[in-house]
C-alpha cells in the first residue's frame, strides 16, 4: 500500500465500498478528496525533514536551497490541483453563493441561509450534524474573527477541508522559509483565512477536531506570539480597538512596523485552543507548546525538536521510575 | 465515536466493524476497552486504572501474538488504539513507536497476501476497516511530525 496521488484508482474500490451508502457517491468523493490533502501534507512533512537535514548539512548552500525550493514548488501545484477536483469546485460555487445572498439580504441570520433554493441537495455534501453555531448565546465565541468580516459558511464540511488546505499551504511556507516569527505575508494572509473560517464555524465539536488543533498551531506559529507581537489579555486596557474592514489591507501592510494589532491574533489563537482544550487534552498541550515555541523562536524544525526531545527525556524518566 | 476519530463521518459503519471485530479478538477487545475507559474515566475524572488494566492485557495478548508471528488484522487495529491511547495520553513517542510497529505489521500483512495471491495486490487484500485505520494511522502520524518537527513514520 502506498501513499500517492497516483494510487487513487486503486483506493476508489474500497472507498466506494465502506462509505456511507445513504449518501450516495458524494461520500466516497468527499472521502477521496479528504485523503487527498492528507497524503499532501504527509508528503510535504517527508519534506520538510528532508529540508532540514539537507540544511544541516550542508549549511548556506545555494544549491540545496534551490532544490528544496523546487521540490515544494512541486508540492505546491500538486496541492493546488485539488482545488480542481468537481466536488470541491461545486461546494465552492456554493460558499460563492452564500456569500451573495449574505450580501443581498444583510439582514438574514446567519442560520438562516436558504438551503432549500439551491438546487443541490446539501446533506449530500455532508454539513456537520451538530446543531449550526450561533453567535445568539452569551457564552459562544464571536462568529467573526477579531475584527475581520464575518464568514458566511454553507458546507461546514467543506469548511474544515479548505481550512485544512490553508494549514497546508501555511507548512510548505515553512519548508521554504523555516525562521518563523518573521513577517512573511502570504503565511499571515492564510493564517487570517483560516481563523475566519474557524471563528465561523463556531463551538462544533466534531471530527475535524485535530485538524483544528494543527491549524490552530500553524496560526500561531505565523502570528508569532509575544516576543514578535506582545499578547495581551482581551481584557487589557491598552487593547487596541478593532479596525473596520476597509483598513485590513493597511493593516497587513503595517506588520513591517512593530507588528500594531497582531497580538491580538496570537492570543485569539491561544484562547481558541484552550476552548477545544476544554473537551480534547492534546489543544490544552498544543497551547502549551505554542507558548513554548514563541519564546523559542528560530528554524520551526530545530524549535519543534527542541520541545520534542525534552519530552522525549521526560517520558523516559517515566518510563524508567515506572 | 465520531468526536474520537477522524473519517467516521464519511464511514459511518467503522466502529460498530471494530466493535464487532473485537468479539473474538481478545487483544483488539482489550485495546478498545482501554481507549473507551480512557475517555469515559476521563469525562468522569475517575483516573486511568481502568484504562491502564485493559491496555496491560491487550499488550500481553499482542506479545503473544507478535512472538509467534501470528498478525491478523485485528492485530493492526489493535496496535493502532494503543497509538491512539498514546497520543490522548500526551505519550508521544510512545505513540511513534506503536506507529512503527503497526507499520511493520500491515507490511507482514501485504507480503502474507502477495505470497496467498501468487504476487498480485488486489484491492481486497486487506479489509475496508483496516484501510481506513491505516489512513488514521497515517493522519495521526503526520499530526505528530507537524507538531515535533519529525519525519513521519509511515513512509511515502
Amino acid at each position: 500500500m502506498r501513499i500517492a496521488e497516483d494510487q487513487e484508482e486503486f483506493h476508489r474500490h474500497w472507498i466506494e465500498l465502506f462509505t456511507d451508502r445513504d449518501q450516495g457517491p458524494a461520500a466516497a468523493q468527499w472521502a477521496l478528496a479528504w485523503f487527498a490533502l492528507d497524503n499532501t501534507l504527509h508528503r510535504a512533512c517527508h519534506l520538510g525533514a528532508d529540508a532540514a537535514s539537507l540544511r544541516l548539512v550542508n549549511p548556506n548552500c545555494q544549491e540545496v536551497e534551490n532544490q528544496i525550493q523546487q521540490s515544494v514548488k512541486k508540492l505546491m501545484e500538486t496541492h493546488r490541483q485539488w482545488k480542481q477536483r468537481k466536488i470541491v469546485e461545486e461546494a465552492e460555487e456554493m460558499e460563492k453563493k452564500g456569500e451573495l445572498f449574505k450580501m443581498m439580504n444583510p439582514t438574514a441570520q446567519s442560520n438562516s441561509t436558504p438551503f432549500a433554493t439551491f438546487p443541490l441537495d446539501m446533506s449530500a455534501i455532508l454539513p456537520s450534524t451538530n446543531p449550526r453555531p450561533s453567535s445568539d448565546s452569551p457564552t459562544s465565541p464571536s462568529l467573526a474573527f477579531l475584527q475581520y468580516p464575518q464568514v458566511t459558511l454553507i458546507n461546514h464540511f467543506y469548511a474544515n477541508l479548505l481550512n485544512h488546505y490553508r494549514s497546508i499551504e501555511i507548512y510548505l511556507t515553512l519548508i521554504t522559509r523555516p525562521n518563523w516569527g518573521t513577517l512573511e505575508p502570504t503565511r499571515f494572509q492564510c493564517a487570517i483565512e483560516l481563523c475566519r473560517t474557524h471563528a465561523a464555524l463556531g463551538e462544533e465539536r466534531n471530527f475535524l477536531t485535530t485538524g483544528k488543533i494543527w491549524g490552530l498551531w500553524l496560526c500561531g506559529i505565523t502570528f508569532g506570539g509575544p516576543e514578535l507581537y506582545p499578547v495581551l489579555p482581551p481584557s487589557s486596557p491598552s487593547f487596541p480597538p478593532p479596525l473596520p474592514p476597509q483598513f485590513r489591507v493597511l493593516h497587513l501592510s503595517t506588520l513591517g512596523g512593530f507588528g500594531a494589532n497582531v497580538q491580538r491574533e496570537s492570543q485569539w489563537v491561544l484562547d481558541r485552543l484552550e476552548d477545544i482544550g476544554t473537551f480534547f487534552y492534546a489543544a490544552s498541550l498544543t497551547a502549551k507548546m505554542l507558548r513554548i515555541m514563541w519564546r523559542i523562536k528560530g528554524n520551526y524544525w530545530d524549535s519543534t525538536s527542541k520541545i520534542h526531545f525534552a519530552r522525549e527525556e521526560r517520558e523516559d524518566e517515566v518510563e524508567e521510575v515506572s | 465515536m465520531r468526536n474520537v476519530l477522524p473519517y467516521v463521518d464519511l464511514f459511518p459503519a467503522a466502529p460498530a466493524s471494530v466493535f464487532s471485530s473485537s468479539l473474538y479478538h481478545p487483544a483488539l477487545r482489550h485495546s478498545l476497552l482501554s481507549v473507551s475507559a480512557l475517555i469515559s474515566d476521563k469525562k468522569s475524572e475517575r483516573g486511568q486504572q481502568r484504562a491502564l488494566e485493559h491496555l496491560q492485557k491487550s499488550l500481553t495478548f499482542l506479545q503473544r501474538s507478535l512472538s509467534a508471528v501470528e498478525v491478523d488484522e485485528g492485530v493492526a487495529i489493535s496496535i493502532f488504539l494503543l497509538a491512539y491511547f498514546n497520543v490522548s495520553s500526551g505519550e508521544l513517542v510512545s505513540a511513534r513507536k506503536h506507529l512503527a510497529g503497526l507499520n511493520m505489521v500491515l507490511a507482514q500483512l501485504k507480503a502474507d497476501y502477495l505470497v496467498k495471491s501468487g504476487g498480485i495486490l488486489l484491492y481486497y487484500a486487506v479489509s475496508p476497516l483496516t484501510m481506513l485505520i491505516w489512513r488514521m494511522a497515517i493522519r495521526m502520524d503526520f499530526v505528530m511530525a507537524i507538531m515535533y518537527g519529525l519525519r513521519p513514520v509511515f513512509p511515502m
